[in-house]
Parts: structure tokens; sequence; C-alpha cells
């Protein structure tokens, strides 16, 4: 955590408002107070605001090891200056305050700080706290809300339950977010989930409406009896483009050998089959 | 285009946004008021404030609209002392998010003791963050009511360039206008000001530090006032110009003061509200408007 510390800071280093910051995070150190800290954090928009597009972050983070799903690469100074401040506030509060301050400014937070706070949750300490807050994310009708409690972050995989977990991945079904490349999504993979995308997509089609071409990952990894392979196979007959592709690699990478022979069988339908999630991502719909 | 710069959306429908956008409403200013009834904690004050920088300003979005918005205790429920103490402790947390453009809507309901004590500790947060302030004028004894406050104002040290007082009718302007307050007019189909009198206002007294707006809110209002009256005095031979000054440009002077409002945040954005927004809870399965199709 001090090694992130010290590059975040280095950053900071190179933004006009540094100068202002450290006075008041300094400030903030001999003598905390909540409303100083709450300022600050809501402030930093407006002092960063000339910095927005000089501060080169990719540059200057070690990305290997710090951020290793990118997601800091697409933020400006004011998020770095907002991880700063969580990060600082846990070495001069105590257990009790870091909790409760971190938690009050979930509640009064506006769009940005929402996205912020949760894609901050895989950098700063003791983000098991914060279950409930990610779990609210994951709730969210708000795609970039939703987004960063379900992409390139493993907080999701590690710490919701199996509830909170099956909830997210259909929520991102249901919001038509990209499901495949959700941290976790085959590890996690279940067959009450499977249950649950199955009638998602019955419900839809009976509602003559669109299907998310990646939900079939999820039951095509998990196919085992007759019926299931009945219904991916259905699909596969009525399925766009990329859903076949989708159903073929899914059951290609499914172990279970009569999944495989499936697999085999409906990709000789396919002018091009595609062995990469990604690749299929690209297809156009 | 049109600015809004007072209107209660939390309490209106996408229609509203839908209209507003079609008659070329670009901006909103949401000030934090009472919601028909007394709140009776502080919790969910908090809640309804976070709703104003947050799902409110999201659900313009979606249709075009930039949400901007005002905080602060409001007159009636400075009333209950230890509900507004609560809510003054919150109120820094709010002041310095982005598109606050204002504190307020602040100021006299009854002209009570509490009311004004709590008037005086919000101007004097106005000051500390360095934001304009949206005052809302008594709908009773309102030329005492506002006067009182302008003196207020001045003796916290405030410049009338940094407030904009709400709520004028001929009974006012004049002295608001000759203090060198920003002078605004609510548009209510049957009560306060209406668009015929507003036209009037208009021709007597020019364009300069005059601006209108909707109010609309839970009651019986029209979020379509602004581009209503901007039709009815440009047919009643105000110019283009002052027109334009009245129904845009001179709210967007004053609360960009606060840093928090430019015109280039509606002129460079676009939006997609397939893109922003799926739609669950707003489109709910309707064909989305893309910026090109507005």
């Amino acid at each position: 955590m001090n090694e992130l510390h010290s590059q975040l800071e280095g950053i900071l280093r190179q933004t006009s408002a540094w100068n202002k910051l450290r006075v008041e995070i300094t400030a903030l150190e001999e003598n905390f107070s909540r409303q100083q800290f709450f300022y600050l954090f809501a402030i930093c928009p407006r002092w960063l605001k000339s910095d927005a597009n000089s501060v080169n972050i990719s540059a200057m983070l070690d990305s290997a090891m710090f951020d290793p799903f990118g997601v800091m690469t697409h933020w400006r100074a004011t998020q770095v200056a907002r991880l700063y401040l969580l990060i600082k506030l846990y070495d001069y509060s105590n257990a009790v305050e870091y909790h409760h301050v971190i938690d009050e400014l979930f509640k009064t937070a506006d769009v940005n700080e929402q996205i912020l706070l949760v894609q901050s949750l895989q950098f700063i300490p003791q983000a098991e706290l914060f279950v409930e807050r990610a779990r609210e994310a994951a709730r969210s009708n708000i795609e970039s809300v939703f987004s960063a409690v379900a992409h390139n972050t493993p907080y999701a995989k590690t710490y919701f339950n199996n509830d909170g977990w099956d909830q997210l991945i259909l929520k991102a079904a249901f919001l038509a977010v990209p499901i495949w490349n959700i941290v976790g999504l085959k590890e996690r993979n279940n067959f009450r989930l499977v249950t649950m995308l199955k009638d998602y997509v019955l419900e839809r089609q009976a509602a003559s409406r669109s299907v998310p071409w990646d939900l079939f990952c999820c039951p095509g990894w998990l196919a085992q009896g007759e019926e299931d392979l009945q219904f991916i196979a259905g699909q596969f007959q009525r399925g766009t483009l990329k859903i076949q592709q989708a159903i073929c690699l899914a059951l290609q990478e499914n172990a279970h050998e009569p999944a495989v022979y499936l697999a085999q069988q409906l990709k000789t339908q396919l002018l091009n089959p595609l062995d990469s999630w990604q690749a299929i991502a690209e297809l156009e719909d | 285009m049109f600015i809004d710069p007072h209107i209660h959306m939390s309490a209106r429908t996408t229609d509203d946004y839908q209209a507003m956008a079609e008659a070329g409403v670009v901006a909103v200013i949401e000030p934090a008021f009472w919601l028909g009834q007394p709140r009776t904690s502080v919790d969910s004050y908090r809640d309804y404030l976070a709703s104003l920088v947050g799902w409110e300003r999201f659900r313009a979005s979606q249709f075009g609209i930039k949400h901007y918005c005002a905080i602060g205790l409001n007159s009636k429920e400075a009333n209950n002392e230890a509900l507004a103490e609560a809510v003054m402790a919150v109120l820094p947390l709010f002041l310095a998010k982005e598109g606050v453009v204002a504190v307020g809507e602040i100021g006299f309901d009854e002209q009570t003791a509490l009311e004004e004590k709590y008037l005086r500790l919000q101007l004097e947060l106005a000051k500390q963050f360095e934001l304009p302030v949206m005052v809302h004028t008594p709908h009773r004894d309102k030329i005492k009511g506002t006067l009182l406050t302008m003196d207020i104002c001045e003796e916290h040290g405030l410049d009338p360039s940094q407030v904009i007082i709400d709520h004028n009718n001929e009974t006012t302007v004049k002295q608001v206008l000759e203090r060198g307050y920003w002078t605004a007019f609510t548009l209510y189909p049957q009560t306060k000001m209406g668009s015929e009198r507003m036209v009037n206002i208009a021709k007597e007294y020019g364009a300069e530090r005059i601006f209108i707006d909707s109010s609309a809110d839970w009651g019986v209002s029209d979020p379509m006032s602004v581009p209503k009256t901007a039709n009815l005095m440009l047919n009643s031979g105000i110019s283009k110009e002052e027109v334009h000054k009245i129904c845009y440009q001179n709210a967007l002077e004053a609360y960009c003061q606060s840093g928090q409002i430019e015109e280039s945040d509606w002129q460079d954005a676009s939006f997609d509200q397939a893109e922003l927004f799926e739609g669950n809870s707003v489109l709910r399965g309707q064909k989305p408007l893309k910026s090109s199709e507005a």
C-alpha cells in the first residue's frame, strides 16, 4: 500500500494543485476533522481542473504491479487525488473512523464520486468493509456506476457471496453491458446462475426481445445433461452470429465430452469459428 | 436555447424532460426545497440532496439536458431547529460537489427568528465555498421579507452580484434592481407571476440582470413556462437579444460565478441514451434517442 501511495503522490506532485493539497493534508494529519476531509475530497475536481489533461498517469504508474486491470490509466488527476486521500485516511484515522468516513462518502456521493469510490475498492485497505456499498453499485441502473464494480476489478469475484455474484451477472445481462470480461466469470460460474440466465433468455424471447450474446458463455461452460445440450443447440439455431460463436466457444471450453462433441458439430455450421472471447466481442452484430 | 434556472425536476416526469428538450431547454438548475410536507429526519434530507447531485443529474442527461443544483436548508424547514442543526452539518458535504452552482434556495417564509438564523449561517457558507446565493422571497409579506433579505445579505458582506433574488413581482422588482441584485421571476400558470405580467415587466425594466424561471414542482406548475414566455415576449415586440438575456444569458452569467456551469457544458456534449443508460427505469423499452435525432 505504501508503494502505491508513493506512486500516487509522485503523480500528484506534477499537478499545479499539489502545494495546496499538501498543506491541507498536513493539517489533517496533525488534527483530523471529518468535515475538512469531506471538503477536501469534494473539492478535488475544482482544484485539479486545470490538470485534467496534462498529467500522464500511465507513464508514471507501475501498472503491472498496482493496476493490473488498467483502471487508473483512464483516470485524471482528480481521481488519483481522491484515491490518495482514501489511502491517507487509513493512515491517520482509526478503523472505526475510516469505515464511517468512507461510508458517509458513499451516502453523499455524486455520480463521479460513486464511480471513483467503487473503482477504488480494489486499491484501498480493508476493502471487505464495503461489500454492501459495492452491492448497491451492482444494483444501480446507472451503467457507469454498475460497470465500476462489474468491470476491470477483482472486487466482486473476491468479496461477493453467491447471491451477490449471481445478481451481478444477471444485472449485467439486464443492462446489456459486457458479461464476458467480468473478472472471475468462469471461476464463479454455477448451476443456479445458469438457471437464472436461461430463464432470462426465455423471458426475453417470449417478448421478442434480443438476448446478449455473451450471456451464453455461462450455460455453455456448464452444460452437461441432454436437456442442457438441447437448450444450447436450440439457442444456436435461432441465435445471431455472435451468439453462435459464443455457444461454440463456451462448449469447447466445457470439461464434459458431450459438450465438446456438440461444439465440434456446431462449428461445422460456422464459416470462421473464433477461438477467443475478445475476437467474438469485436464482431459486428 | 433556454435555461430554466429554478425548477424542481425531481417532482417531474420524463415527459417533461422530453418536452423541455424539444422546446430548446439546454440546462436546468434545481434548488433544494421542501417536498410538500416536512421531512422528519436529516437522513431523508441527506438522501434528497444526494439525489440532486446524483440520480436527477443523470436522469436529465438522458434527455440531453444538463442538470445543476443549489444546495441549502429551505426556510420552511429552518423552523424545525433540531432538523435544521443536523442539516447544517451535512451541507458542507454537498456544497463543493460538481454541478452545485449556488447555496439555495434559502431565505424567508414566515420571517421567524429561526429562519433568519439559518439564512445568516448559510450566507456564511456561501462565502466560504465561494458560491452565489439563490434567495427564495416569501409569498406572504413579500416586500418586507425581500428588503430584509437584501439587508442581511449586505450585512454579511455579500456583493449583490453574488445574489439572485427570486420570486419577484411588480412590487419588488424596482428596489431589487436598484440595489444591484440579479432579479428573477417565477412564472406560474395561476398564481405568482404570469407570462403576460412578465412581458409588461420586461417592457418596463428591460433585460439587465432580469431572468425568468418556472419553479415547476409537485404542484400545479408548468415546466414549459420559460420557452412559452420567451415566445410571448417575442410576439409582443421585445427584441430577440433581450429575450435571449432574460431566458438564457443572464441566468448563465449569474450562476457561472460558481465555476460549475458554463456554456461549453451543453455545446460540446452529445448524449446517447443507449450508451449512457440501458434504461430499465427510465426508458423502459422505448427506442433510445440519440442527440442527432433530438
